[in-house]
């Protein structure tokens, strides 16, 4: 009996790893995710049935977690297209095994993203009124022009690069379901690699390349000037534009890394996604990161220096008050620390750390552990809080944690540093939690201290909590995001077959297969 | 004959007094009124009217013009005011300025405001028209209902613009699809 050949190269059959795999853990992770927003939508329709009632919003509270995560989600959607478009056309190589998935985020996050402003309205049909009636002057009709402009340009510029991979799975996935072959027939555009094929679609990548640049910057410059074209203290700021782009890039950069050791991991792609684009990506981060952190100064040292009446009790809230763990947090968990992380397989210190008893891994995390939960008994915090009239003592507990954190984070260094992409994702994660904060601190202190009082309104509504409601759509949301990411990555090669070839994969490529097909991942490159 | 001489005298008395020149400087300057008119070519006279407490106009009174500026309230004239009991000035075309004010008296004891350039309040409606709203903010582009042609304008020429290149990458497309 002859042996059947196999379609694909072992290059190509180790990058289209995602949609020929699919083992338990993939279908439990779908399900978890569906689960998730099966819950995210029953959440919806409570709110729905009941009104905005059920969540934590109010007549002053406007707008909380939903439009946190809308800007979350829109700033996370920039990396995708404005770094692939920069990393595009300054030639540099490496982005080949990377930007795909970075255009896929951006994708994704739009889509869920765009979906938030429409829970926030409590009734969504309301939308009609912002079509019908919406004033040409207001920064809310240009956010939705924006960002209509931005996912289609976005879904462009993932669609474009895509098509010669896409003529590839056209022609060798003859195994496939018939829709799969039908899409990919439908998206190919009849590619066959001709020469006059390769002119056009390099023309078309210039292009896109060169004007998703300045959308991706108008999208988010725009969203900021939905809360800084408003006379609000902590909003009503000049450098809001560039504040909110520029940490947009900083956490989608992380983002990306997130989905580059996920992938990397999850299909075996250590070919692909090496070390050295960890580092360059880490590169990335840090440099954004501390743009981001240039930025934040400046957007708040001004008030702050001044100290303005009308703002003192914003910036008060913000600095040392109700708002101050999450605000701190923010800056030293979400853009020091992972600074420093991504620097740590460069600080050539860091091993000597090793020798120092108490920072040796094993002790020193039972001795953190230890103490944390004995810190953390119910029965001890309300004792220590009780501890009236001495600042310093009833601020205990937040300061043994905070040292029992940076000791943990001494013992840790030397391990991240022998592991540079552990530390990568470990600093990733963190810049992308301290950035969905962030953007909470950026909405709801503002909120909670207008310039004008609140008049006839009951005490709870000087404060906000979100609901359970909130935090299911929220959740769901996330799920979302993830699942669609995930379900792209199973129709769609997620790196680039034909792109990584030119990187200098090449002599994987299994002769038998190249010039036999339209696709050019193993013939020769556009 | 001698009540009629005395009628005839009483009355030529009276005729005369009556054809008399009005004596005003004796009586004291009860308040001061002023008024903003613009000209065709666009100063603004500005006139203020001294009168004592029956009205009637009091001459050579001080007086000073103050407008209210960036700087605060700084001053346009001082003078007094003549026999009509009033005092002018006049406002440059182009001057950008909100609020006049004006002083009478020794101790600028009397004193009147006046807007320059106010407009007429415009009855209440749901739906102000564009000159209620360029009254009630300088920016009217940004508070109005209406659109305003330059931004209607440059919304469209970026807008315009990026849409035909996506337009334009559409063709390119579909010429893939051609292209042998």
């Amino acid at each position: 009996m002859p042996r059947r050949l196999d379609p694909f190269s072992p290059r190509e059959r180790v990058l289209l790893a995602s949609l020929t795999e699919a083992g338990p853990g993939f279908y439990a992770l779908v399900g978890l995710l569906l689960a998730v927003i099966a819950w995210g939508i029953i959440a919806y329709i409570v709110q729905l049935r009941y009104g905005l009632g059920v969540t934590g919003l109010r007549d002053n509270f406007m707008w909380g977690v939903y439009i946190t995560n809308f800007v979350f989600f829109i700033g996370v959607s920039h990396v995708g297209a404005l770094m692939s478009a920069i990393l595009r056309i300054t030639g540099a190589e490496w982005r080949r095994s990377v930007t795909r998935m970075a255009e896929a985020i951006t994708f994704a996050s739009l889509l869920m993203g765009a979906l938030m402003p429409f829970v926030d309205m409590g009734r969504p049909d309301r939308i009609l009124n912002l079509l019908l009636h919406g004033r040409l002057q207001s920064p809310l009709l240009w956010d939705i022009m924006a960002i209509t402009t931005y996912l289609t340009g976005s879904t462009l510029f993932l669609f474009v690069p895509m098509i010669p991979d896409i003529a590839l799975l056209r022609d060798r996935f003859a195994a496939g379901p018939a829709w799969r072959r039908r899409l990919y027939t439908i998206l190919s555009l009849g590619w066959r690699g001709t020469e006059a094929q390769r002119r056009h679609l390099e023309r078309i990548m210039g292009i896109m390349a060169i004007i998703i640049i300045p959308i991706a910057i108008s999208v988010h410059t725009v969203v900021s000037w939905i809360f800084g074209m408003t006379l609000r203290a902590g909003w009503n700021s000049t450098v809001f534009g560039p504040y909110f782009v520029s940490g947009a890039l900083f956490s989608g950069a992380a983002a990306v890394v997130t989905a580059m050791a996920a992938f990397r991991w999850a299909y075996r792609l250590q070919d692909y996604i090496t070390e050295e684009h960890f580092r360059k990506m880490g590169y990335l981060v840090i440099t954004l990161g501390m743009i981001y952190a240039y930025f934040t100064f400046a957007e708040y040292i001004t008030p702050a220096y001044k100290m303005a009446t009308s703002e003192r009790g914003y910036l008060t809230a913000v600095f040392s008050g109700q708002f101050a763990p999450l605000f701190w947090f923010t800056q030293i968990g979400g853009v020091l620390l992972p600074l420093l992380l991504l620097t740590v397989p460069r600080i050539s210190w860091v091993p000597r750390l090793a020798r120092i008893p108490l920072l040796r891994p094993a002790p020193a995390l039972a001795t953190i552990v230890t103490s944390a939960v004995v810190l953390l008994l119910p029965a001890v915090l309300p004792r220590t809080a009780a501890l009236g009239g001495f600042e310093v003592l009833r601020q205990l507990p937040f300061w043994i944690i905070a040292a029992l954190g940076g000791w943990l984070f001494l013992t840790l260094l030397p391990v991240f540093r022998q592991r540079p992409i552990a530390a990568a994702v470990v600093a990733s994660v963190l810049v992308n939690i301290a950035a969905w904060l962030k953007r909470f601190v950026i909405i709801v202190p503002t909120l909670q201290y207008p310039f004008l009082p609140i008049q006839r309104a009951p005490f709870g509504w000087a404060f906000y909590r979100p609901t359970w409601v909130e935090w299911s759509i929220t959740a769901g949301a996330v799920a979302g995001f993830v699942l669609i990411y995930l379900l792209f990555s199973k129709v769609f090669p997620i790196v680039s077959i034909w792109e990584t070839r030119e990187e200098g994969h090449r002599s994987e490529a299994a002769p038998l297969s190249a010039g036999e097909h339209g696709g050019v991942a193993d013939a020769p490159a556009p | 004959m001698r009540p009629l001489r005395s009628l005839v005298f009483c009355g030529v008395l009276a005729a005369i007094v009556a054809a008399l020149p009005v004596r005003v400087a004796a009586a004291e300057p009860a308040r001061v009124l002023l008024r903003a008119q613009a000209a065709p070519n666009g100063t603004v006279q500005v006139t203020a009217k001294v009168v004592d407490a029956r009205g009637a106009p009091v001459a050579e009174v001080p007086l000073i013009f103050k407008a209210r500026t960036t700087f605060g309230w700084l001053t346009l004239l001082e003078t007094s005011t003549d026999p009509a009991g009033t005092a002018r000035t006049t406002l440059a075309a182009g001057t950008t300025v909100g609020e006049i004010a004006v002083e009478a008296g020794d101790e600028g004891t009397m004193r009147a405001a006046i807007l320059v350039g106010e407009r007429k309040l415009a009855p209440l409606r749901i739906r102000p028209g564009p000159d209620v709203l360029r009254g009630l903010s300088p920016q009217p582009g940004f508070i109005s209902p209406y659109v305003v042609p330059l931004q209607v304008t440059l919304l469209g020429l970026i807008l315009g613009g990026i849409w035909a290149t996506y337009g334009y990458v559409a063709w390119f497309l579909l010429r893939i699809r051609g292209a042998r």
